[in-house]
């Protein structure tokens, strides 16, 4: 999951994949705002065709948060 | 081209009231779509008929079960019943308060006690939140689906509204509550009035020509009060974007005219727009694009939207104009999306003030000021010297708020003299443009008794694209700039490159303003939650 994940935030970071880690903060470490995040959970709500709901998106601050919230529900 | 050159005010009616809009409207263009929303996959459209009938549903409900200026919490996403539970809450005198949805429930429960909130509207999103408050809570929660499921009443009976015209346009009708960067928030107590006057006079200086797309959240008073009450005034369609996930999708059905945004969604949009480019391979044609387009448009020849066609259909096709607020957008978006066949029209505002303080006219406007004052709201700048011309912004008129909600401390000491201090820093120019500096707090206090506003030279700073974040500040008396560069180059002549920048904005600026020292950081700079560099 980590690698697919990875996949698609590297369509909105500058930050190579090697450098991608559970730990990495979306915000801080790659260099994102918070409608990035937005539109990156857009992203993989078409990759996995899955709704995400609004008050979810705040929660997900590190990578290791979207993979948990994938892997419980895709 | 446009002209960009002064011209007559736009001429529109002018109403007493947020509510006598609102009716005027209903019978003056009653069948006119007013809102747009999705409902699943359907687009919904109500007319402005249907928005007043639907109001005074509601309204009904509420005066039948509470006495007048009874306080009710709005808690949602943004919405049609959003839109309907604050006007009817609004025109039967009560009082309403827009509540920050990103709040946890502590936090929700602390403005519903503050503002003495004997009501919590909540839409089914929140439906937790109200369910954890309810059972520790003397606030009735009600929720928005079940208030507004009578809407589709039919015969409505407007002799209620004689009744409702009778109440004053002076009493509270909303309290905002501002973020406030230290400290708490405080409840902004805005009348109807307040917030007419302000719909009045913005309205003089933007014509909206069209249909426009509402993004910004409801609890802010640029969100509700311009984005839509404003742009209500103008009889076109108003779509409602529900979640930001569908900004994209809202675009293409909504084809706004016009857009209301905070730089935020601006530079988001820059970064798009650019990334679709690198990965179509097309980085280098926008480019030329761009140069050529700026090149014919000197000549008075418009080819943008031929040459720009795909990155104008993302935004639904008809987008001419961005008005944006809230914080300072940087030059370059300007002339990048002017350059696209884009328009972004600077504004300043600010909650206390209902909130447009100047807005920038359609064809008259400036890259680097915020727009000419509005009409009936007066301007001034309170410098702490005669000779300087850059001062405390300060405002008067009947836009200005009637104070902070249950904080009198609060509400003397942002007056001076009747005037409302706004904490910021600027001037006014020789043809009546403002110019926001920065934020009193941040200045920064030479010895020499001189005062320099830090934002004022990062944003000078921050126009060139090698620099990508900046502070300035005094290290030992000397105004220091410290910046995070935006290139991999090699450390020399990077010194170099940003050396040259610092001197070229040293030449525009008096001698006691120039940067005297220049680091430069390898890493970016700590930042607060809301993305602002920390101080």
């Amino acid at each position: 999951m980590l690698e697919k994940v990875k996949k698609i935030l590297l369509d909105y970071t500058e930050v190579p994949a090697s450098e991608i880690t559970l730990k990495t903060d979306l915000v801080k470490d790659l260099d994102l705002n918070s409608l990035d995040v937005v539109n990156i959970v857009v992203a993989f709500e078409d990759e996995f065709e899955i709704e995400i709901p609004d008050q979810v998106i705040s929660t997900l601050t590190k990578v290791e948060d979207i993979v948990k919230y994938l892997e419980e529900h895709v | 081209m446009t002209r960009n050159k002064d011209y007559p005010l736009y001429e529109l009616e002018e109403y007493e009231s947020l509510s006598q809009m609102v009716c005027e409207k209903a019978r003056t263009c009653p069948d006119k779509i007013a809102f747009q929303f999705m409902r699943g996959k359907n687009i919904q459209s109500i007319t402005y008929r249907k928005y007043l009938e639907d109001i005074v549903v509601t309204g009904k409900y509420l005066s039948k079960r509470y006495d007048r200026q009874t306080h009710i919490g709005i808690l949602g996403e943004n919405s049609y019943q959003w839109l309907v539970v604050f006007m009817a809450a609004v025109m039967s005198g009560n009082v309403a308060v827009p509540l920050d949805k990103e709040l946890d429930a502590a936090g929700i429960q602390d403005l519903l006690t503050r503002s003495d909130s004997e009501i919590c509207v909540y839409s089914d999103s929140y439906s937790d939140i109200a369910r954890e408050l309810a059972g520790n809570s003397p606030v009735e929660f009600l929720s928005m689906n079940v208030l507004t499921q009578t809407l589709n009443v039919r015969d409505v009976d407007f002799k209620i509204l004689d009744e409702w015209r009778t109440f004053s346009k002076k009493d509270i009708a909303a309290i905002f509550y501002t973020s406030g960067t230290s400290g708490k928030s405080k409840g902004v107590m805005l009348s109807q009035e307040n917030i007419i006057e302000d719909i009045n006079s913005g309205c003089k200086n933007f014509c909206l020509d069209g249909n426009t797309l509402v993004v910004l959240p409801f609890h802010h008073a640029f969100g509700l009060l311009t984005a839509v009450f404003a742009s209500f005034n103008f009889e076109h369609t108003i779509f409602i974007n529900s979640s930001l996930k569908n900004v994209n999708r809202d675009m293409l059905i909504g084809k706004p005219k016009m857009i209301m945004m905070v730089p935020l969604f601006v530079e988001t949009f820059h970064k798009t727009i650019w990334r679709t480019a690198k990965t179509q391979g097309k980085e280098r044609k926008l480019r030329f694009g761009m140069t050529l387009s700026g090149a014919l448009l000197h000549l008075g020849i418009d080819i943008r939207k031929y040459l720009f066609r795909s990155i104008l259909e993302g935004f639904g096709g008809e987008l001419k104009y961005i008005v944006c607020g809230g914080a300072a957008l940087q030059k370059k978006y300007i002339r990048e999306f002017r350059s696209f066949g884009i328009e972004i029209l600077n504004a300043y505002g600010i909650t206390e003030c209902s909130p447009g303080v100047t807005l920038s006219r359609n064809h008259y406007h400036k890259d680097n000021r915020v727009g000419p004052v509005i009409k009936g709201c007066e301007v001034r700048i309170k410098a702490d010297t005669d000779n300087s011309r850059c001062g405390e912004i300060q405002v008067r008129g009947k836009n200005v708020m009637l104070g902070y909600y249950r904080d009198e401390q609060a509400t003397k000491a942002a007056f001076d003299d009747g005037w409302f201090k706004t904490g910021d820093l600027g001037y006014i120019d020789k043809d009546g443009f403002l110019s926001v500096a920065g934020r009193i707090k941040n200045l920064i206090i030479l010895s020499n008794g001189e005062n320099v506003s830090p934002e004022e030279l990062e944003n000078l700073l921050l126009d060139h694209e090698l620099v990508k974040e900046v502070l300035v500040y005094a290290e030992n008396e000397a105004i220091t700039a410290e910046i995070f560069p935006n290139s991999e180059a090699g450390f020399e002549d990077l010194q170099k490159q940003l050396q040259d920048i610092v001197d070229v904005c040293n030449r525009k600026l008096p001698a006691y303003k120039r940067i005297q020292r220049l680091k430069i950081r390898q890493t970016e700079f700590p930042k607060t939650t809301t993305q602002k560099i920390k101080r």
